[in-house]
Formats: C-alpha cells, sequence, structure tokens
C-alpha cells in the first residue's frame, strides 16, 4: 500500500461519513421551519411554531453539570423505536379529562431553547419529556384527596403545587412512602439548611432553575397531523 | 557473508536501542501517568456505581453527586488513561516501525506534561460542577482546543516520521497506528466545532456527540488496539501474519464501515430518520472488521502455544483480541433494529459495551503493549511475573462479569423497560444485580492495577532486574520466547549477537 493510496482512501472513507451523516444534516437542521396546519385534517389554519417558557436555559444547564442526563432520558420514541409511547404518563395521558388522548411522540420543538438535548445515557429512572404533566397531575390528585377527606377545614393555602412535589423530590428523592425504590441522589446543596419543622427547606436559585426547566417538559400539546405519527390519532384540536 | 549478516544485524540493535532510548522519557511519562489516571477513574468509577445502588452513600457534599462522579469518571478513563496509553504506545510504535529516533522527545514530554495538566483542570471541572454535560465530552468547552493543542505537538513528529520514512513497505499495524492518529483529531475537533462551537440544532449536537462516542471507541481505541495486535502477535511469535489480505479487509471495512457508526443511540429521536438506521446498520457491521482483526492476530499468535503459555505480553494481546471479537459480536446482537436496538438503546448494555471496548478490548491490549515495551526503554526487566498474573487474573475476571452480566443483563434491564404493562420500577429492579456485578467488576480492575501501577512505578523508577533475560510466566525456556529481538542487550548496544 502506497502512502498516497492510504491517505486518499483514509480521506475517502472517513470524508465520506462524515460529509453525509454528520456535516451536512447538521448544517440542514440548524433552522426550524414551522409546520403548517392543514385545514381539511386539523381543523385550523396557520402554522404550529410552539415556544416554551421556564428557566429553560439555566435549568438546562443544572440538569447538565450535575449528570442528571446519566439515568434519565428525554425522548419519547415512536412505536417503531421502542415502547415508551404507551407507558403510563410518559407520552402524555390516555385519557386527559380535557384534552382526551394527549399522548405524542416527541418532536423537533421539544428542545427548543436548549443548547444540548439532553437525550440521556441510561433509563435508571423514568424518561422526562413529560414530568412537568405527571406532576399536575400527580397535584391534582393530592389536592382532591386532601380536599375529601378534611372537608370543611380545607383551605387553598394547602394546596400542593406541582412544583412542591419537584423540590420534595430533589431533596429527598425518598420521601414519599411509594418512592422507596428510588436510585436518585439527593441534590440536599441546592437548598438552604432546614429550619425546625420543615420537611422540605427554601431552595436555592439552581434548584429553581431546574425546577423550572422539569416544569417547562409538558411536551403533549396537540401538533399537526401531518407530524403525528401515534397509534390514535387526535385531531389537532 | 557471515561477518556481513551479523554487522548489519549489530547496527540493527544499536539502532532499535537508540531508538528506544530517545523514546524513554515521553513513553514511560504516558505510562506511569495513564496508569495513574487509570486508578483515579476506577476509585470513582466505583463510587459512581455503589451510589447508583445505595444513592444515601457520601450523600450531600455537591462534589460527589452520582452524575457528577459519572462524568469524572468516564472522562479519567477515556482521557486520561485511554489516550495516554495510546499516545505512549502509538510514538512507540511507528518510530520502530519507520525505524527513526524521535528528535523531539523534550517537546512530546512537555506536551504530555500539558495535556495531563488540561485533564486536571477538566477533571477538578466536573466535580466542582462546570461540566459541559455532553456524554464523553463533559470537560469544559474551553478545555477542547488546549487537548487537541497539546495532541498535536505529541503527534506531528510521529506523522514525519511516517512520511520521511524510508520506502519500503507499510506494516499492517503502521496501518492502524497512523489511522487512529489521523482520525482521532479529526473526530474531536468536528465534535467541538460543532457543538461548542458553532451551536446547531440541540438534537443534532446530541447525535454528534452520540457519533463521536462510537467515533472514539473505534476509529481511536479500537485501530490503536489493532495496531498493537499487529505488531506484538508477529513480533513475539516471530511469524509472519497470518493473512496479508484478510488484515486489509480489516483494515479498509474499519476504515468504510466506523465513521457511520454511533447515531443508532437516538433511533426514535426526532432527527433525520436515516441517521440512527445508518448507524444501527454500521454498528452491527462492525463486526466484519472486528472479526477479520481478531482472527489474522489470534491465528498468528496461536501458531506458537508455547510462546503463547510464557509471554505476558501476548497472554495479555490475546485475551484483548478475544475482547475485539466479542465486542464486534455483541455489536451485532444488540444493534439490531425492530429487535434489540430498542433494548439496548437506554439500559446498562451501553455501559457495558463501553467497559468492554474500553477496558477489555482496548486497555488488555495496551497492557500488552506495556509488558513489552517498559523493559526496552528503561532497559530493565520486569520484577515479577506474580504481579503479572495477578493483574492478568483479577482483569480477566472483571472483563468476563462485564461482558456477560452488564452487555447481555443490559438487554434484560432493556426488556424491562419496554413492558410497559408493569410498573417502572421493576425495570429499575432488573438492572439492580447487574449494576452490582459492575461495582464487583471495578473492584477486581482495581485490584489488579494496583498489581500493575506498582510495578510500572518499580520500573519508572529503574529498580527493574538488569538481566538479559525476559520476566516470563511458565517455567524457564531455553529459547526465547521474545524472538530474536526480544533480548535486552542490557551489556551494551550489539552484544545481544553474542548469544
Amino acid at each position: 500500500m502506497t502512502l498516497r493510496f492510504f491517505t486518499l482512501g483514509m480521506t475517502a472513507s472517513f470524508g465520506t461519513a462524515w460529509l453525509f451523516a454528520v456535516v451536512l444534516p447538521f448544517f440542514k437542521t440548524i433552522e426550524l421551519k414551522p409546520v403548517p396546519y392543514v385545514e381539511a385534517v386539523d381543523e385550523k389554519t396557520g402554522v404550529y411554531f410552539p415556544k416554551r417558557t421556564g428557566q429553560i436555559t439555566n435549568g438546562a444547564k443544572v440538569y447538565s453539570q450535575n449528570g442528571c442526563y446519566v439515568c434519565h432520558t428525554q425522548v419519547v420514541r415512536p412505536t417503531y423505536a421502542g415502547n415508551d409511547f404507551h407507558r403510563d404518563g410518559w407520552a402524555g395521558f390516555k385519557a386527559d379529562p380535557d384534552r382526551g388522548d394527549t399522548r405524542r411522540e416527541s418532536n423537533v420543538f421539544d428542545y427548543q431553547g436548549e443548547e444540548f438535548a439532553q437525550i440521556g445515557l441510561m433509563r435508571i429512572g423514568p424518561d422526562l419529556s413529560n414530568v412537568g404533566s405527571r406532576m399536575e397531575k400527580k397535584a391534582i390528585a393530592a389536592n382532591t384527596a386532601k380536599k375529601e377527606s378534611l372537608g370543611d377545614a380545607w383551605s387553598d393555602s394547602m394546596k400542593v403545587t406541582p412544583e412542591s412535589l419537584l423540590f420534595s423530590h430533589l431533596y429527598n428523592p425518598r420521601s414519599n412512602v411509594s418512592m422507596r425504590w428510588s436510585t436518585c441522589p439527593s441534590v440536599a446543596f441546592m437548598f438552604e439548611e432546614p429550619k425546625a419543622g420543615e420537611s422540605v427547606p427554601t431552595s436555592k436559585p439552581d434548584a429553581r432553575a431546574l425546577v423550572g426547566y422539569l416544569m417547562s417538559m409538558k411536551k403533549n400539546d396537540a401538533v399537526p397531523a401531518s407530524m403525528n405519527y401515534s397509534a390514535s390519532k387526535p385531531t389537532g384540536k | 557473508m557471515s561477518h556481513d549478516s551479523s554487522s548489519s544485524a549489530e547496527q540493527d540493535a544499536i539502532l532499535r536501542t537508540a531508538i528506544d532510548r530517545s523514546m524513554r522519557h515521553p513513553v514511560m511519562f504516558f505510562f506511569t501517568s495513564g496508569a495513574l489516571w487509570l486508578a483515579l477513574s476506577l476509585v470513582l468509577g466505583i463510587l459512581a456505581m455503589a451510589k447508583m445502588i445505595a444513592p444515601e452513600l457520601l450523600d450531600g457534599l455537591p462534589m460527589l453527586t452520582q452524575g457528577r462522579v459519572f462524568a469524572a469518571h468516564i472522562s479519567t478513563l477515556i482521557y486520561g488513561w485511554g489516550c495516554q496509553a495510546a499516545f505512549g504506545v502509538l510514538i512507540w510504535l511507528v518510530a520502530r516501525l519507520t525505524r527513526q529516533e524521535n528528535r523531539a522527545s523534550g517537546i512530546v514530554l512537555a506536551a504530555g506534561h500539558a495535556w495531563n495538566l488540561v485533564v486536571s483542570v477538566g477533571t477538578i471541572a466536573i466535580l466542582l460542577g462546570y461540566g459541559t454535560g455532553v456524554p464523553w465530552l463533559e470537560f469544559p468547552a474551553m478545555t477542547w482546543p488546549a487537548l487537541l493543542l497539546a495532541y498535536a505537538l505529541i503527534a506531528i513528529w510521529t506523522m514525519i516520521q511516517f512520511r520521511v520514512r524510508a520506502a519500503g513497505e507499510v506494516f499492517v499495524a503502521q496501518w492502524f497506528a497512523v489511522g487512529a492518529l489521523i482520525w482521532l483529531p479529526w473526530i474531536m475537533a468536528t465534535a467541538y466545532a460543532l457543538i461548542f462551537v458553532i451551536g446547531g440544532n440541540p438534537l443534532m449536537s446530541a447525535a454528534v456527540a452520540a457519533w463521536f462516542r462510537s467515533g472514539m471507541t473505534y476509529l481511536f481505541f479500537l485501530p490503536t488496539a489493532a495496531a498493537v495486535a499487529y505488531y506484538l502477535a508477529p513480533k513475539i511469535t516471530g511469524r509472519p501474519i497470518h493473512s496479508y489480505s484478510t488484515s486489509l479487509i480489516g483494515f479498509w471495512a474499519l476504515a468504510i464501515i466506523g465513521p457511520w457508526a454511533g447515531m443508532q443511540k437516538l433511533a426514535g429521536a426526532p432527527i433525520p430518520y436515516f441517521l440512527p438506521y445508518l448507524g444501527a446498520a454500521a454498528a452491527v457491521l462492525i463486526g466484519v472488521p472486528t472479526a477479520a482483526i481478531a482472527i489474522s492476530t489470534l491465528r498468528t499468535m496461536c501458531a506458537c502455544p508455547e510462546k503463547f503459555a510464557a509471554s505476558p505480553s501476548l497472554r495479555f494481546s490475546a485475551a484483548g483480541v478475544v475482547c475485539m471479537l466479542l465486542l464486534g459480536v455483541f455489536g451485532v446482537v444488540i444493534n439490531l433494529p425492530d429487535s434489540t436496538l430498542p433494548l439496548s438503546q437506554f439500559s446498562i448494555t451501553s455501559y457495558g459495551m463501553d467497559i468492554l471496548a474500553i477496558y477489555g478490548c482496548f486497555s488488555f491490549l495496551m497492557f500488552g503493549a506495556i509488558y513489552f515495551i517498559v523493559p526496552r526503554v528503561t532497559r530493565r526487566e520486569w520484577l515479577s511475573k506474580r504481579f503479572i498474573k495477578c493483574h492478568f487474573l483479577f482483569s480477566m475476571y472483571a472483563v468476563i462479569t462485564v461482558a456477560v452480566l452488564g452487555v447481555l443483563g443490559g438487554l434484560l434491564h432493556g426488556q424491562g423497560q419496554e413492558d410497559f404493562k408493569f410498573p417502572w420500577e421493576n425495570a429499575v429492579a432488573r438492572a439492580y444485580p447487574y449494576l452490582i456485578a459492575t461495582l464487583l467488576a471495578w473492584c477486581f480492575v482495581l485490584i489488579s492495577n494496583l498489581f500493575f501501577f506498582v510495578h510500572l512505578l518499580l520500573m519508572w523508577m529503574r529498580l527493574g532486574r538488569r538481566s538479559s533475560h525476559p520476566t516470563l510466566l511458565g517455567h524457564a525456556h531455553l529459547s526465547n520466547p521474545h524472538g530474536p529481538e526480544g533480548d535486552i542487550d542490557n551489556a551494551g548496544p550489539g552484544s545481544v549477537i553474542a548469544h
């Protein structure tokens, strides 16, 4: 093998893959294009271009710096690539009281505002694509149960917020009896010293950013039919 | 006639000694500091695994949060140990094969120190919470240009040696060595530029990071390991490479298939559909080059069973090549779309495969090379065959544990994840025993590396045996299992001819 042949071969073999599988797709996908609704199927006009709200940038940074991606993923795969769609609460809810079946797979708009999509390495913990929606549902359920048991003694100040559930998880992932099996590390260093009688102490800015980011993960909004491949197609109402 | 051949052999020996001497300091520096990083990485790995099993262990210290420790563990394993061991081996290998002294060993040594400094800064930054969160690229963004610069100063002299070598046959080992030296900066610079400098769609950045992980494994660690196997097998057995054409297939198949793999880790994520499935196809096809490399080197090694039993280098190399074969086979088993890819994508299989690639395949061959190179550059023999045996056995147990339990057990973990009718904690519970097994494996590796590190340190301090008989694992042999070049002429260059 001559040096010339070697160099040419190396450049051609690596360069082809480098160009077509890495560099070109990278530059082709930099700009996000809005997806138009088709009136006949979506029953509305205009374009789909959702905006995310919450402390995305700061929260994503805290998420990255503390290695949450080692055990948590953020992708709901289509059914041809895995069963994430069917797991309760991961893709959305099968029977949402207001919207019916809200389940859908991840789309490219779900990662807006982040520098790096934390797809994740392993699923030791659950997928977080819809952790915000799950916490909202959990908070509603907790409040309803409490209201029923307390009756007239209930006041709105006793309300559990979805955020408080997340703060409690971050401070001590095993505080809830039903979560004793969790192996999630505590990030108690993102909280102040606990005062007497406090189960979850005051949070520091990092914890608040992280919770803001996690609460922004409600990736079950209705999408145009043209990009909805779910088994049970909800219409884009 | 006989006088002629003896004098050319003498000159040969003088040249080899000169090359080894020119390489002594950089090579020994890379090996010893690499071994130290390996030990640190193992401690961090054990801690990370232990915290996955018992999350309340050492709780409350932000530095020791599981995610940060895991990132520091994998980064030190790759850049502290992996890259440095590879640099030491590659610069020595190319110098020997092109028959040239390294004239810039001072610069290489300085660049090696710079590399270590940057890795230290990066590791501390990760633990303090300044990591980037990009898997395998967790060091802060500004460290990557520094690493690339240090790499350039280490590798440029080797590339020059390859460029100006005397015309003649390019050995198989050399293709792989030079390939690895070219692929590494190309992959690293691409990932750095696309993810940290240009910054595109967050999903494509994640895809590039997945491609980078696979590229480091298949286009840097694997070819470096192959270079060692192709160098040591014929050198120690004294036989030619079993099949030249198989080696040729191995190299070009790797060069053509390797760069496409990696993005299968994003199967189902909203990136262009062809990328993850091309990645899966390539990851399956990697089985072809690994099989070709493994078969041609193993058959060369097996040609001399008696040397097989005696030579530590050969024993480590053979085990490494078997791991390479396994890596290829597992790559086929775990990357089949529609059947096993969904199971392996997010299960502990991926970590098992990383360990099998970096520790099983790559590190075993590096150990083989280190047991061969160090006596030559220090001109001392290894002190204890018992240390070498302990190193081998403990490492072997660990790799078998990881290969069987980590990789294949990970598929059961994946199955638990896919069983959506059962609660999520069932899937977590399935991973639990395999995480414990991985923890045990790392403990074994740590024990084995204590033997290795102490031994290497003694050699570095030039406290090795002054003898011209290599340290062998079996009983004393009449013939030297390291072949005619195996003896180290401690009585001065050329004295080996007198045998």
